[in-house]
């Protein structure tokens, strides 16, 4: 069976992928700030 | 891969009753796919001229010894800027261009998940490209001192005391960065939420794998490498010591930082590649892919340990032996899953009704010479050996066969693919075979006597050179140029094949299969309003 994608379905997945683009996002930068803070030994 | 779809009607702009602009707005606003996927790849092969037409200048310089054209100055800039440009401004953003082309066409998606993300990571592409190459025009006008003069890499503390090319330099690096993790998390983000029902993570082509895997690279990467370029402006203008011994600080600590991205660099760059070959080799060899999932879980073991390698790029900056030990040994197993795929790639092959379109002989071609660069990684990655290749020509040619057979040939093998997908026309299969014969052999001519020039002790990055390596240096100058010209024949036959031909079918390729070939060459403006199921 073949269906349309519905305007819902798509706006589901846009949001769903809205969210993991702002977790990843804020995952680069934690990694960039974070590297600041480092010291050598 | 046992696939069920159906083809979608109506044309470009009919869809909705939608309208979009016309001319140049159309590509400043667009966030569709495939208009963002040309217009990376269209920028990519401007680039590669740019890019092309610099090295070209360094190699003429180098044709006899003594200082001909240019002063040394100038030729460090060169060799820097070719390099960025090549890599940053030519290679990814095709690699990118084939994401946004294939990925939502390959997955059954309708478009990328975030398409104004998508419009974004495009349009900060040619300031970024500007960045780096206005100050050799400003230099011409008598302002400034030129570009960066101190090689891609930016080692410290030559890049902390170089002129205002640095500073330029810096910043289109972190534009660049911005745009390749707004493109890396798009990509990850489209595969994870819009596939087709039914295309698993263990139905998804491999091509969109591979990119999946560069993707996560570059989100684990880019930051570092942003890091380590900010802490330069810093060192720079701020009155920081991250990388001045003089203060405190390592210079050091710079190359470390720098190759925990630039080693996964090497990757992202040919992990696209690496996923598009099976779709190529299986098409042309009418075979299924072997070993589908051993090619998967090759991309994750080279993934994961492209991270953890990084210091074999200075093993002779004087390492302690157990971290130089354990550099050699971790970057030798990368070897491992490498020859995995190898072997995939031959398999496919295997006993195969093959035949020898261009795709498929820049797919061979890159196979032969990609291996030639695997085997001199290899004698790069041992220690002893290293000491005394490090920062010779042998280096130059090894790093060549990887990125030029391995990534530009790889880019070559899929723009003519699927470029009469893209545009609904076929190119000239007789220019296409010229262009291939005339890129490996004047590739070969100008690369493997570098091999031989790095063996015989001449050093990289010098504008003149001792009297006994001339002969060589005069056919690889010679070859650089046919080289050169023959990328000329690449672009006619792509502008040939974008104003007309002979019509391309659906599935172009007799042997091709995926949802992209289900439909209509060129695919409607809208690629996917049905959703294909995959059984």
């Amino acid at each position: 069976m073949n269906a349309s994608f519905t305007d819902a379905e798509l706006a589901q997945r846009r949001a769903a992928s809205r969210r993991m683009a702002w977790l990843i996002g804020a995952a680069v930068l934690a990694l960039y700030v974070i590297g600041f803070f480092f010291k050598r030994g | 891969m046992n696939i069920a779809t159906t083809t979608v009607p109506g044309h470009a702009g009919e869809h909705h009753g939608e309208h979009y602009p016309g001319g140049i707005l159309r590509w400043l606003t667009t966030t569709n796919h495939k208009d963002i996927g040309t217009m990376y790849l269209t920028f990519a092969l401007i680039m590669f001229f740019v890019g092309g037409g610099m090295i070209l200048a360094v190699r003429a310089e180098l044709w006899q010894p003594g200082l001909q054209l240019m002063q040394p100055e100038f030729f460090n800039q060169l060799i820097g800027i070719h390099a960025l440009v090549m890599i940053f401004a030519a290679l990814m953003p095709a690699a990118t261009g084939f994401a946004n082309w294939q990925i939502p066409l390959m997955i059954g998606a309708p478009d990328m998940a975030l398409p104004r993300v998508n419009n974004w990571g495009f349009w900060l592409l040619p300031p970024a490209a500007i960045l780096l190459t206005l100050p050799f025009v400003l230099a011409l006008f008598g302002i400034g001192d030129g570009a960066l003069a101190t090689g891609w890499t930016f080692y410290a503390p030559l890049s902390v005391q170089g002129g205002l090319g640095v500073d330029f330099a810096i910043f289109a690096v972190h534009i660049l960065g911005v745009s390749s993790i707004l493109g890396s998390i798009n990509i990850i983000v489209t595969i994870f939420n819009m596939r087709a029902p039914g295309m698993t993570m263990m139905k998804l082509p491999l091509f969109a794998w591979g990119w999946l895997i560069t993707a996560f690279l570059l989100i684990a990467t880019i930051p570092v490498l942003a890091g380590a370029v900010t802490m330069l402006l810093t060192d720079r203008h701020f009155g920081t010591h991250f990388f001045n011994a003089a203060g405190g600080g390592d210079p050091i600590l710079f190359q470390h930082l720098f190759w925990f991205f630039g080693h996964p660099e090497v990757y992202i760059l040919l992990l696209p590649i690496w996923g598009l070959m099976p779709h190529v080799l299986s098409t042309f060899s009418r075979k299924p892919i072997y070993g589908y999932k051993a090619q998967v879980w090759g991309f994750i073991g080279i993934g994961a340990l492209s991270v953890v390698v990084w210091a074999h790029h200075f093993f002779t900056v004087g390492m302690p032996v157990p971290a130089l030990i354990y550099f050699m040994f971790s970057t030798m197993l990368i070897s491992l899953p490498l020859a995995v795929l190898f072997f995939c790639w031959i398999a496919t092959m295997w006993k195969g009704a093959m035949s020898f379109e261009t795709p498929m002989l820049f797919a061979t071609g890159f196979i032969v010479l990609f291996g030639i660069a695997g085997l001199t990684g290899l004698v790069l990655a041992d220690v002893a050996a290293d000491a005394q290749y490090h920062h010779s020509y042998f280096v130059v040619a090894h790093f060549h066969y990887a990125l030029f057979a391995g990534g530009i040939m790889g880019v070559m093998t899929g723009v003519y693919y699927w470029l009469p997908k893209w545009t609904g026309h076929m190119y000239s299969e007789t220019l296409g075979k010229w262009h291939f014969w005339l890129t490996v052999v004047s590739f070969n001519l100008t690369f493997l006597p570098q091999f031989f020039l790095g063996l015989a002790g001449m050093p990289r990055r010098i504008p003149d050179y001792a009297l006994q390596f001339t002969e060589f240096n005069m056919i690889s100058t010679v070859a650089a140029f046919a080289l050169g010209l023959s990328q000329l024949l690449f672009a006619y036959n792509i502008w040939k094949c974008v104003k007309g031909g002979p019509k391309a079918s659906d599935k172009v390729w007799e042997g091709a299969e995926g949802l992209e070939w289900q439909l209509p060459s060129p695919p409607p403006h809208h690629s996917w309003e049905t959703q294909p199921v995959i059984k």
